[in-house]
């Protein structure tokens, strides 16, 4: 590879570089740090979420269902009609519902998409005997659990705050910075919005990290790209049958909620909605949400060792899975 | 270019490598050994895949696992797996194999388009590398592994499955490779490769090394063998041959003798004394693949050692 370089810059367009073929030849120029090859290889993970036109199409989704929210809120802060105008002294309670259902439906399209598009990644790469590509350069196992996980959050943060992010900002604009019936006075109150934004972000990134860690750790267990999916939301749809289950058995007002994974993905919001919504009452909803909270802690927790050890002794080569 | 000391690696019962003391010169070196040998593993010892259970590896100068990353960075290595990264184009592929290794975006890309003409895959870039031909996939895995300008490049099988345009191909590209100063350590079964493009060979046996040394020795062996072609009566050879006490063959006008590697002058009085023309003489050289099995039969660790013992009771 030591043939003749040409850099020209064709007019009117970007520049660009010939190649010559030639011989081969040692490369002379710099190696790039470390740190420079963790972020190059999260990048290259990133991109591998969106590569193909069923993530592109699963994205719109998201943006849908804010999109439907927000026009309910637009009719129903704008038409005085009887039975659909919201009731000044409600607007508050109201929001924080609304936002809280968005959430329900996001993080619920959330694990759809981490089904089919994070938990094959690992059992794909094992499959295809891509990680002794990487293994076999210098690419540290933690690196790469690590770049893996982090575009799984990257792309799952950005789809599930993008559309919360325009829910709010049309919800700001519909009903202001204080909403009526909002029951924190003064400067709290006008804290209220930044409060709701805070918690959905929070909410959002703690819900996007678990999910990601265990839904990556479902394809390394099953190693097979064809059988993650269904591993991984056996688990999300088992844990909700469970759960009704339990409510049946129980009551639907009892902890036996906290059973269900999918609803406990928004228990930080409603933890963090009652200073604003003393309506919502520190009641079985708490419970259950604190208690899913552990659920998934202690799901994340199994995952991370799983993952450990399946990178501890990983199947290197094709269809060594 | 690679050292390994007193290395021993078992997994649970099996002992896949038994105390190896082995040094991998520059220049091209053949690793051979029957399935089971230990090439693999010795490969993953090199690559930093595995760590020793005793003995230490050094390759490029440096000791592994200790240096594993700086070592990584310096070493090319095409697995015998079809192994591609998934959803990839060519071009992608070995960008990201670059890039991988340490070079810049800028470096990457323009280094992979040389690995890919130089490959011959130049019309076949921006196809999925899943679409390639069986041929295709080892040039690609083969550009993958140069792209970033190795100086120890390790092949796994590069010929493994394909025709003999595609294999000649291939062994070019290697030599070319090698001529250029890079260390090639090349595994393979088919023996005429290691002959075509390899100046020194390993053969691995049962996990030990059973030969290390030149080309040319592992087909001469110890010399043991000669063959003389002769003007006249083969039989009146073979005859005072045997009269001396030496066994030999009869192939049409050639008498091939079992004799020790200072015979030379001895025999060349024999055919004096037969009373033969001598149109050819010297050391018979075996083809790569009676060489191998004789080595294999020879130099077999576990036979050695079973000779050296019961030389030991006697």
């Amino acid at each position: 590879m030591n043939g003749a370089t040409l850099n020209t810059r064709p007019p009117g367009q970007k520049g660009a570089v010939v190649f010559e073929p030639g011989g081969y030849a040692r490369h002379a120029g710099a190696r790039v740090a470390e740190s420079q090859r963790l972020r190059m290889l999260l990048l290259v993970f990133a991109r591998d979420q969106w590569r193909t036109t069923k993530s592109k199409i699963f994205a719109v989704f998201f943006v849908l269902s804010a999109l439907v929210m927000a026009a309910v809120a637009i009719v129903r802060a704008k038409f005085d009609v009887q039975g659909l105008a919201v009731p000044v002294a409600d607007q508050a309670k109201w929001v924080a519902t609304l936002l809280h259902y968005h959430g329900l439906i996001t993080t619920g399209l959330l694990l759809v998409g981490l089904a089919t598009q994070v938990a094959p990644q690992i059992a794909r790469d094992a499959h295809e005997g891509a990680l002794l590509l990487y293994f076999s350069r210098p690419v540290l196992r933690p690196h790469y659990l690590f770049a893996r996980w982090g575009a799984a959050c990257l792309s799952g943060l950005g789809q599930i705050l993008a559309p919360a992010v325009l829910l709010i900002v049309v919800l700001l604009s519909q009903y202001g910075l204080q909403p009526g019936g909002c029951p924190l006075p003064g400067a709290a109150g006008a804290l209220w919005w930044l409060a709701l934004l805070v918690g959905q972000a929070l909410s959002a990134a703690a819900a996007v990290a678990m999910a990601s860690l265990v839904a990556l750790a479902a394809g390394a267990i099953v190693r097979n790209p064809s059988s993650a999916p269904l591993a991984f939301g056996g688990v999300i749809l088992g844990s909700t049958a469970a759960s009704w289950v339990a409510q049946a058995a129980w009551g639907r007002e009892s902890a036996a909620r906290a059973l269900d994974l999918h609803h406990a993905m928004s228990a930080a919001w409603v933890l963090l909605s009652f200073p604003i919504d003393p309506a919502r009452p520190p009641n079985t909803h708490a419970v259950a949400a604190a208690g899913g909270l552990v659920l998934w802690i202690a799901l994340t927790a199994g995952a991370w060792w799983s993952l450990q050890r399946f990178l501890a002794n990983p199947p290197l080569g094709k269809g060594r899975s | 270019m690679a050292a390994l000391r007193g290395v021993t690696k078992t997994y649970d019962e099996l002992i896949a490598l038994r105390d190896v003391e082995l040094d991998l010169p520059k220049g091209a070196v053949g690793l051979l050994g029957p399935n089971g040998a230990g090439k693999s593993t010795l490969f993953r010892l090199l690559l930093g895949l595995e760590i020793p259970d005793s003995g230490t590896v050094d390759v490029l100068g440096r000791a592994m696992p200790d240096h594993t990353l700086d070592v990584l960075a310096r070493v090319g290595y095409m697995p015998e797996d079809d192994s591609l990264f998934p959803g990839l184009n060519g071009i992608e592929q070995v960008v990201h194999a670059a890039q991988l290794s340490g070079l810049s975006a800028t470096d990457a890309r323009s280094r992979a388009h040389q690995a890919l003409d130089l490959c011959g895959l130049a019309d076949a870039r921006y196809r999925l590398g899943a679409s390639y031909s069986l041929g295709m996939r080892q040039r690609l895995r083969l550009a993958m592994a140069m792209a970033h300008g190795p100086e120890l490049l390790i092949l796994d099988e590069p010929t493994a499955g394909l025709d003999p345009e595609g294999r000649q191909q291939m062994l070019d590209l290697v030599a070319e490779i090698a001529a250029a100063g890079v260390a090639v350590v090349l595994s393979t079964h088919v023996l005429p490769d290691v002959e075509a493009v390899c100046d020194h060979v390993v053969l691995l046996s049962r996990g030990q090394v059973g030969y290390n040394g030149t080309v040319a020795g592992f087909k001469s062996g110890t010399g043991s063998r000669w063959k003389i072609r002769v003007v006249g009566d083969a039989q009146n050879l073979a005859s005072a041959v045997r009269a001396a006490g030496l066994e030999c063959e009869v192939e049409g006008r050639s008498v091939v003798v079992s004799a020790p590697a200072d015979a030379a002058a001895m025999l060349w009085s024999l055919c004096v004394g037969a009373g033969v023309g001598v149109r050819a003489f010297g050391p018979l050289e075996e083809d790569m693949g009676s060489a191998f099995v004789r080595h294999l039969r020879i130099d077999d660790p576990l036979r050695r050692q079973a000779g050296a013992q019961r030389q030991g009771a006697m």
